[in-house]
């Protein structure tokens, strides 16, 4: 939820139903200013309620996230095809889609984590950020280096495939 | 509330030798008035226990650990170090001088318990994500999630994690 909405019901005779609920948000671990409004409409109208709206204290952008929750899914399924077709059918090709999804993948769990623990209940406003755009540039360096290991080295699978040699075959004639 | 409070007053004689008659005929009006409470802008329930120095509950060094949880996190941690693996490899390739094959040949030279070592802690990692990432495409399907699956699944992915490893050591 975007807004924490604390609703502290003050009835006007204590023959009415009294309602208190309290909802805070998650994150709320510090303590933060509450404002307080009439509810002017938003609850039974028998009620002198007055609601308290607290300051925003989460990373939500308060949009959509069923399209990036679906768009990472299928990012997950194509991963599951696209790793071992690049070792059954290696290509230069294959390398790059392979590095575009792995490091897509690899950015949005890291992303997730981050959302979840580096929360600005606990580190405040500004860790959280920083946090976010360092994930960022590590993610773009990553990527870049990928592809540029793809174009002027041996490529990911290939640099797998020799690794992976050791300890099966003779590894001092490796290519 | 009130209403009854008015019935106990106008009962005749109910506070007259209240308490089997020990305390003496009483005779006291008592007047009732509700107040809307006064509306405390000062201090919130976090920043009063924030005041008051009060520790937190304990969660996550009472809560016993289960598979679920413990599968779970070790998903997440895999994951981490799956990513650990692959940005480091890619930003350090670019920043290293040389060709990959040259330092490939450079590690050859390393003893094989710590190339096995190696190539299990890449294995296992990646073979334990891959097999709980697609339990969490069944389970985003809406599929599998009844306690009893969750269980059986997860004892399934386990024993595919082993497999899954074991073939790619050997391969």
């Amino acid at each position: 939820m975007a807004l924490a909405l604390v609703i502290r019901c003050l009835p006007r005779s204590m023959n009415g139903s009294i309602r208190t609920s309290h909802m805070w948000s998650k994150g709320q671990l510090n303590g933060s200013i509450f404002k307080h409004y009439p509810a002017a409409g938003l609850l039974a109208k028998d009620t002198n309620a007055m609601v308290a709206v607290a300051p925003r204290r989460e990373m939500s952008d308060g949009g959509d996230h069923v399209k990036l929750w679906t768009a990472e899914r299928a990012l997950s399924v194509g991963l599951l095809g696209i790793i071992p077709a690049a070792f059954i059918v290696p290509s230069p090709a294959m390398d790059y889609l392979l590095a575009v999804s792995l490091v897509m993948h690899c950015h949005w769990g890291i992303e997730a984590s981050v959302v979840d623990y580096i929360r600005p209940a606990i580190f405040g406003p500004v860790i959280p950020k920083v946090a976010i755009a360092s994930l960022y540039g590590l993610s773009i360096f990553a990527l870049g280096g990928l592809i540029y290991f793809s174009y002027s080295d041996v490529g990911l699978v290939n640099a797998v495939k020799m690794f992976w040699k050791f300890l099966l075959e003779d590894y001092s004639t490796l290519e | 509330m009130s209403i009854a409070l008015r019935r106990l007053m106008a009962c005749p004689g109910l506070h007259r030798g209240a308490f089997g008659g020990v305390m003496g005929p009483q005779i006291r009006t008592v007047v009732l008035r509700s107040q809307p409470a006064a509306v405390k802008t000062a201090e919130d329930f976090f920043e009063k226990n924030e005041r008051l120095k009060r520790p937190m509950s304990p969660h996550l060094t009472i809560y016993k650990p289960q598979i679920t949880s413990m599968l779970s996190i070790s998903h997440r941690i895999t994951g981490i170090a799956v990513t650990g693996y692959v940005y480091a490899f890619s930003i350090g390739m670019m920043c290293l001088p040389a060709s990959f094959p040259h330092y490939c040949a450079a590690l050859a030279t390393a003893s094989p318990a710590l190339l096995f070592s190696a190539k299990f802690l890449l294995a296992f990692p990646f073979a334990y994500h891959t097999c709980n990432g697609v339990r969490h495409l069944v389970w985003d399907l809406a599929k599998g999630l009844e306690i009893s699956q969750v269980y059986k699944t997860g004892y399934t992915m386990l024993a595919a994690t082993i497999l899954l490893t074991l073939a790619l050591l050997s391969c």
